[in-house]
């Protein structure tokens, strides 16, 4: 039965089975593509979430620790050193750090600026050598040469318009040691009234008041000496020693009066005359009043012991105040007949150019017979032609004549005159050579000079050539030398 | 003391600046990464410009050596000039009208200002001991480099201080002795 059906089934619906197969079929495929396409449409959609959603991921891998520090976009560190903190392109600009227009602006201010200044020192080279070698020489106590120095230096410092206070400073302060007080007038000017008060020129103030010291206690004591003198008075009895002494005493404990200006001087508060700088001292000076001790004892004619006395009080109170003291000290000393080797040598150290002092040692010698060594010493300065040439000549005129060369004692005495004409112990010296060598012509000569002059040839040299006494007594007793 | 240092280095702010700027120009020179190149910031940076650390001997010396050979050229330049102008010869007022003569002070400062920056970091001067008088180095080079880098390691202490102030002020007030010594000579010579 079931076979039949089958067979029936087969004989009655063949077409109709393939038709319904291949229907059935091609829905099934549409369905699938369609299932297909919906699962590849929705995969791709996935996809693309998936994608968006992943972004987010890697940012967060890339920290703020991983990006270059300069830019901070860029992930850091570069192929030659991956540990560097900088991306590659900003590392390789801040290999080369660009400069602000600024800094160069700047630089190149600072830099020309740089050559104007060297043109300004290659401008003032002349100033700063003459202004060091004039303080070199000042340093070497050539107190002189440093002063020439500096009187040459002040004319091209006017030249190119500098006002050099400091060197100012130094001229004064030079000036003072070698008792120029009188030029230090035309350099106060130089110096704001109110900058003495300054630390700087506190040096300046003090020589300033050391000048109106001596200058005041100067007027003061001539004063004092010429009121007790009179006038006619040529004796030195006549001169009132004791009373004088007594109120140059009384000076030293009395205390400057102040200086009163006129209305002129001042001017805005300020006092414009050169008096204003000459800060005022207010008490007299204790070296100028032992100085006019000495010197009243020199005019009343005291012992040499007794003007040395005076003259050592200025030396021991002020011994750089050799310009004060250093002459007249040296010539009793040497009439003393002391030894005046350290007096000369300490001399030096004040003033290296002081030319008394070789004068000194040069008369010491010959004083002391040493004829020889004092001619050599004349000699030498002879030839360094010191301003003290004619005195170096006498000297030696007269170690020759104790050497009985008078020849040569001639010739020495008519290069002293030759030298300096003004001085009367030149000229004696020089008549006594004349006589010496029975020149009657040339001391007639040398009589004549001194008549034109209202004088006469000392009484020593006259008796002398009346053969009253020796040479030996003129050079070798008494005060050694031709009055 | 990072106060005193920013003190000295703004008072001496033209000698800083400059320095700053020939710190950058060798950085440039030799390619060494400036990481901050602002030259006067109140820190212990000031005057100077940040860089990496530099691991090359001669770089080292470079960085270090020549910022400090421009700042002294132009201070010896300025301080010669207000040194003996104002010290030596005194020029405090103008010639005609006697005002203040400014320029002269402005040399002085800025021959001193100048002169108080002239060394290196303390960090540039550690590195450059570590890379002279490190294991590596040839004896003859430690010999050589040694009067100079004593003087930029000694100065790099100094300045860290401020004391570099008070020395070149120090050092203005020797150059006319220093000059006094050769300049009458000098010109001497050239005449």
């Amino acid at each position: 039965m079931a076979d039949n059906k089958e067979k029936d089934l087969e004989g009655i619906f063949p077409e109709q089975e393939d038709e319904a197969l291949k229907k059935e079929l091609e829905e099934l495929k549409e369905t699938f593509q369609q299932e297909l396409d919906k699962a590849t449409a929705e995969a791709e959609t996935s996809e693309e979430e998936n994608e968006n959603e992943s972004e987010p991921d890697e940012e967060e891998e890339l920290t703020e620790d991983m990006l270059c520090e300069c830019c901070g976009e860029n992930k850091r560190g570069t192929a030659k050193d991956p540990e560097s903190h900088f991306c590659a392109e900003c590392e390789k600009a801040l290999r080369h750090y660009p400069f602000d227009f600024l800094n160069i602006i700047i630089m190149l201010i600072v830099i020309g600026f740089s050559f104007y200044a060297c043109y300004v020192f290659a401008g003032n080279a002349n100033v700063y050598v003459d202004a060091l070698n004039a303080q070199k020489a000042a340093k070497e106590n050539m107190l002189f040469t440093a002063h020439s120095d500096y009187s040459k230096l002040f004319d091209t410092m006017e030249d190119e318009s500098i006002r050099g206070e400091m060197v100012y400073k130094r001229a004064i302060l030079n000036l003072s040691k070698i008792g120029g007080y009188q030029d230090m007038e035309q350099y106060a000017s130089s110096f704001k009234s109110w900058e003495l008060k300054l630390p700087h020129l506190k040096s300046v103030a003090k020589t300033f008041e050391e000048k109106n010291a001596f200058e005041r206690t100067r007027d003061a004591c001539y004063e004092i000496i010429y009121s007790n003198i009179p006038q006619e008075a040529v004796d030195p009895s006549e001169v009132p020693y004791e009373t004088i002494i007594e109120q140059l005493k009384a000076l030293e404990n009395k205390p400057l009066e102040p200086v009163t200006y006129s209305a002129e001087d001042i001017q805005d508060g300020l006092v414009t005359t050169t008096a204003a700088y000459s800060i005022e001292a207010n008490a007299y000076s204790q070296a100028m009043i032992s100085y006019f001790k000495f010197y009243t004892a020199a005019i009343s004619s005291q012992p040499a012991e007794t003007q040395i006395g005076f003259l050592e009080e200025i030396k021991n109170g002020y011994p750089e105040m050799t310009w004060l003291y250093g002459p007249m000290l040296g010539d009793l000393y040497v009439k003393a007949q002391k030894d005046v080797t350290d007096y000369c040598t300490f001399l030096k150290e004040v003033n290296a150019e002081d030319a008394y002092a070789d004068v000194a040692m040069a008369t010491s010698l010959r004083i002391q017979g040493k004829y020889e060594d004092s001619i050599a010493i004349c000699k030498n300065k002879v030839l360094e032609k010191d301003d003290y040439s004619f005195e170096y000549y006498r000297q030696t005129a007269l170690s020759c004549l104790a050497l009985g060369e008078y020849d040569n004692a001639c010739t020495a005495a008519k290069s002293a005159y030759e030298q300096y004409n003004y001085s009367i112990q030149v000229l004696d010296t020089l008549a006594l050579c004349y006589a010496a060598t029975g020149n009657n012509e040339g001391y007639t000569e040398v009589e004549k000079i001194f008549a034109q002059n209202g004088m006469a040839v000392s009484d020593e040299v006259k008796d002398y050539k009346d053969g009253k006494i020796t040479l030996d007594s003129i050079l070798k007793e008494g005060d050694f030398d031709v009055e | 003391m990072t106060t005193v240092y920013i003190i000295v280095k703004y008072l001496t702010f033209v000698g800083a600046y400059m320095k700053g700027f020939f710190e950058q120009l060798s950085c440039r020179v030799y390619e060494v990464l400036i990481e901050d190149g602002r030259y006067l910031t109140a820190t212990e940076l000031c005057g100077h410009v940040e860089h990496e650390i530099i691991k090359k001997r001669s770089v080292s010396f470079g960085v270090c050596f020549f910022p400090f050979l421009f700042n002294l050229i132009l201070g010896l330049v300025f301080v010669s000039v207000g040194s003996m102008n104002v010290y030596f010869l005194g020029e405090f007022f103008t010639y005609n009208k006697g005002i203040v003569h400014i320029l002269n002070f402005v040399f002085l400062w800025l021959g001193i200002s100048m002169l108080t920056n002239l060394f290196p970091q303390i960090e540039d001067a550690l590195t450059l001991r570590e890379l002279i008088y490190g294991k590596n180095t040839n004896i003859v080079l430690k010999i050589l480099a040694a009067p100079i880098f004593a003087v930029l390691y000694c100065g790099a202490f100094l300045e860290r201080w401020g004391i570099t102030f008070l020395t070149s002020i120090a050092f203005s007030l020797a150059v006319p002795s220093i000059y006094a010594t050769f300049l009458p000579s000098l010109i001497g010579a050239m005449q």
